[in-house]
């Protein structure tokens, strides 16, 4: 299966922190592209041109919460209301630290994790795990 | 000419004691005709009685052996014998043979019917003669006799008379003691008195005592107690000149009786009627007291009625009033002019909004579903404001156990309502205290955290990477990201500290020239903003507020109408406010730019807009700020849009009128 991971956050920073971090933990090799997006609506319009395509894909989304415009929220709403023929399954990395955005987060069925910033080498292994644990089954 | 013998019972004399009287007349007739005996007899059926008799001890005789009943038979004027033995029919006589008597002469005792009762006779045991005097004597004393005799009789009349006088007198003292009335009769001029003797049991007088006429003529009365001077002011009424012919009454009070006294001066005699009227006049004492207690208890019951909290009133089965407190009329009840004869009915001045639930409730109570109801209704009062009443609604039952009114109470409850609704509005800032407490750790939890998060992750990157550009690189992002993380703490904490600066500094501010003022600074401000301002707030309402407060608030609310300006017509706000209780006044803000879609954002609009790092002045945290500083002056922010046709805010104060 071929797997696209989108890193969608408003904050170039901690954009740039996850590249490198991911890039140092080697997921490379078990993704086919790695795409970064400063704004929500730019990875949604990715979705809905994928779509179009008919490529057969399955889409880890690393999603921010807090985000001006769309929230992560929004977006999550966005998808799982789409009913998408792709595969789409999404691991929240956000600086919240509060359990209500982490219940919450576990509501929605796309959710698979939920990651707190900043991110690390360990944390990275743990998204592989889940990415791999995920296709496995 | 007949004889007739009887009729002595009539004269009720025989067997009676001997009489002076008679015997005076025989002793003389014994004298004056020298006979040895004399005797007054009266004949019964069989015999021959002596009422009086000298000389001879008989007390009766045989009427058939005797010489009278000869007489009497013949009925003779009268028979003289001076000699019976030579009498051929008188010789053969008991009284000849067996007693001796030689000498008879007697009268007959006629009455005036010229019946004959008996004889007046003298006897002697010698032959005798009477001269012509002596026997004219003989006949007057027959004639005496008999004068006595009817005498006799007429007193024996008279005295069953009197025995009838005297019981009449017993009853009607007897009815006069239980009937409590007494009586005086005075004649003046005669100086006669009688005295009613009930008057001792009505006075408590000794039962002989009676008054005489020179007792009260003198008006020294031999009387003992206090009723003396009842009786000189009925002396006193009897002499004074204005008396003649009139009347006088008067109560007088003894030591256990009240007496009511009539009197009644005709020509020279005066009548006096006592009567003793203690019953009724304690009675009557009795009756007024209780008289005086019901009227007491009725006022009691009125002042409860119309008093000036509770309504009161009752109406009929389908809700017509047939009667109602003084409190209702005058605050719900119609005008004059407007009652029109009919009797109006209770849901008059109910709120129509509130007539259908009022009279299911009040049908319920009225139909015997519910004994009783309570309802909160809002009413129209005379002053044509809306009053809040709960209502009361109990059935009634007749003596027939039958449902035939409804009693209402109501209590006048627009304070406590108005209270309910403040209490409501405290009960909304607390919330939105506990809101913004939330959003504060929203805020820490969010803001900070991230630009936390992203300097830990730069410094972990610095020590993974070797590269020295990139680590400078790194280190400048920590920086900015640090420098972030300060300006977000002190916006937090201007936040948060300037609700505890504005009660030192209130002041009168003029809210007209201080709306002026923030659309001044808005046009300095925002050079190309196109908007009419209306604004309509009275010249002189003074609100007692913090200047800066106000000012931020409505720069806030004006900048908010500025972003939502309508592509199809230039912004207009206008601004009105009015003092909607004592002590809320109320501001209105309105625009007609493209408005909210209170849907979508409503619960949202007045939380801190995310993200806070991007937030310019009057952007994003706008409105939070309008909400948190009216709250700040102790009022609160309502605000309704509809999309696309502008948005309305209404902002209330606290602000006490004068």
């Amino acid at each position: 299966m071929r797997i696209k991971l989108l890193i969608i956050d408003d904050d170039l920073v901690s954009l740039l922190i996850a590249k490198k971090y991911l890039t140092v933990s080697g997921f490379e090799e078990i993704v086919e592209e790695l795409l970064i997006f400063n704004k929500p609506i730019d990875g949604l319009n990715l979705l809905f041109a994928a779509e179009k395509t008919h490529e057969v894909c399955q889409y880890w989304i690393l999603l921010d919460i807090n985000m001006p415009k769309i929230s992560g929220w929004d977006f999550l709403n966005k998808v799982e209301s789409l009913n998408l023929e792709n595969d789409v399954k999404v691991i929240m990395v956000t600086s919240s630290i509060s359990e209500e955005d982490k219940n919450r987060a576990a509501s929605f069925s796309s959710v698979f994790g939920y990651i707190s910033k900043p991110l690390d080498k360990r944390k990275c292994t743990k998204i592989k795990q889940i990415i791999l644990k995920s296709d496995n089954s | 000419m007949s004889v007739q013998l009887s009729g002595i019972e009539s004269y009720h004399i025989l067997d009676t004691e001997p009489s002076e009287q008679f015997d005076k007349l025989t002793q003389l007739a014994v004298k004056i005709c020298n006979a040895d005996a004399a005797f007054v007899s009266l004949v019964d059926k069989d015999r021959q009685w002596f009422k009086s008799k000298v000389g001879f001890d008989h007390s009766e005789a045989p009427y058939s052996k005797t010489i009278c009943q000869n007489m009497i038979k013949e009925n003779l004027s009268h028979l003289y014998i001076p000699d019976l033995s030579l009498d051929e029919t008188f010789k053969e006589y008991l009284a000849c043979v067996e007693f001796g008597v030689r000498f008879y002469a007697g009268f007959p005792l006629k009455s005036a019917d010229n019946s004959i009762l008996g004889s007046f006779c003298v006897i002697g045991y010698e032959p005798q003669l009477l001269d012509e005097v002596q026997l004219e004597f003989l006949k007057t004393m027959a004639d005496q006799t008999m004068i006595l005799i009817e005498s006799h009789k007429l007193n024996y009349e008279l005295s069953l008379q009197a025995a009838q006088l005297e019981k009449r007198r017993i009853v009607t003292d007897t009815a006069a003691v239980i009937g409590k009335l007494g009586g005086l009769y005075l004649d003046l001029s005669g100086k006669d008195i009688f005295w009613t003797p009930s008057n001792n049991v009505l006075f408590n007088l000794r039962m002989d005592y009676a008054m005489t006429f020179e007792e009260f003529e003198s008006g020294t009365f031999t009387i003992d107690n206090s009723a003396v001077s009842l009786f000189e002011k009925i002396r006193d009424f009897s002499i004074s000149l204005t008396a003649l012919d009139s009347k006088y009454s008067f109560d007088y009070e003894t030591e256990d009786r009240r007496i009511e006294v009539h009197c009644e001066l005709f020509g020279r005699e005066l009548y006096v009627v006592f009567q003793d009227v203690t019953v009724e006049y304690r009675l009557r004492q009795q009756l007024q007291m209780s008289e005086m207690e019901a009227v007491r208890t009725a006022n009691n019951y009125k002042s409860l009625v119309n008093n000036s909290t509770f309504y009161i009133c009752k109406t009929e089965l389908d809700g017509r009033l047939s009667f109602y407190n003084d409190f209702y009329a005058t605050e719900l009840g119609m005008s004059p002019l407007e009652t029109s004869g009919d009797a109006i009915d209770f849901f008059h001045s109910v709120k129509p909004g509130y007539l259908d639930y009022v009279k299911e409730a009040f049908f319920k109570v009225a139909s015997g579903i519910e004994p009783k109801c309570r309802v909160l209704v809002k009413e129209t009062n005379h002053k044509q404001e809306e009053v809040a009443n709960l209502w009361d609604f109990i059935g009634l039952k007749n003596s027939e156990n039958e449902l035939s009114e409804v009693l209402c109470l109501g209590y006048d409850v627009t304070e406590l309502e108005e209270n309910r609704v403040q209490v409501q509005l405290l009960a909304d800032y607390t919330a939105f205290q506990n809101k913004k407490l939330l959003e504060y750790n929203s805020i820490v939890s969010h803001d900070i955290r991230s630009h936390v998060a992203n300097a830990v992750g730069l410094i972990s990157l610095m020590d993974l990477i070797s590269d020295k550009d990139e680590q400078q690189n790194y280190f400048r992002l920590l920086k900015k990201e640090i420098k972030k993380t300060d300006r977000t703490i002190i916006a937090l904490n201007r936040l948060t500290s300037k609700t505890s600066v504005f009660e030192s500094g209130k002041e009168p501010v003029s809210l007209y020239h201080l709306i002026e003022q923030v659309f001044e600074l808005l046009r300095k401000t925002k050079p190309h903003a196109r908007f009419t301002a209306v604004n309509n707030t009275p010249l002189d309402l003074i609100i007692f507020s913090i200047r800066e407060y106000l000012e931020n608030v409505f720069l806030n609310v004006f900048a908010n109408s500025l972003k939502l300006v309508s592509p199809e017509r230039e912004l207009q706000i206008e601004i009105a406010a009015v003092q909607i209780t004592n002590s809320m006044l109320q501001i209105k803000i309105e625009d007609n730019g493209i408005g909210i879609d209170m849907q979508q954002y409503g619960d949202e609009i007045f939380k801190i807009q995310r993200p806070l790092k991007d937030t310019q002045y009057g952007n994003g945290i706008g409105l939070y700020l309008v909400k948190k500083q009216i709250e700040a002056l102790g009022g609160r922010v309502d605000i309704q849009s509809e999309d696309g046709k502008g948005t309305n805010i209404a902002l209330e104060f606290l602000n006490y009128e004068d």
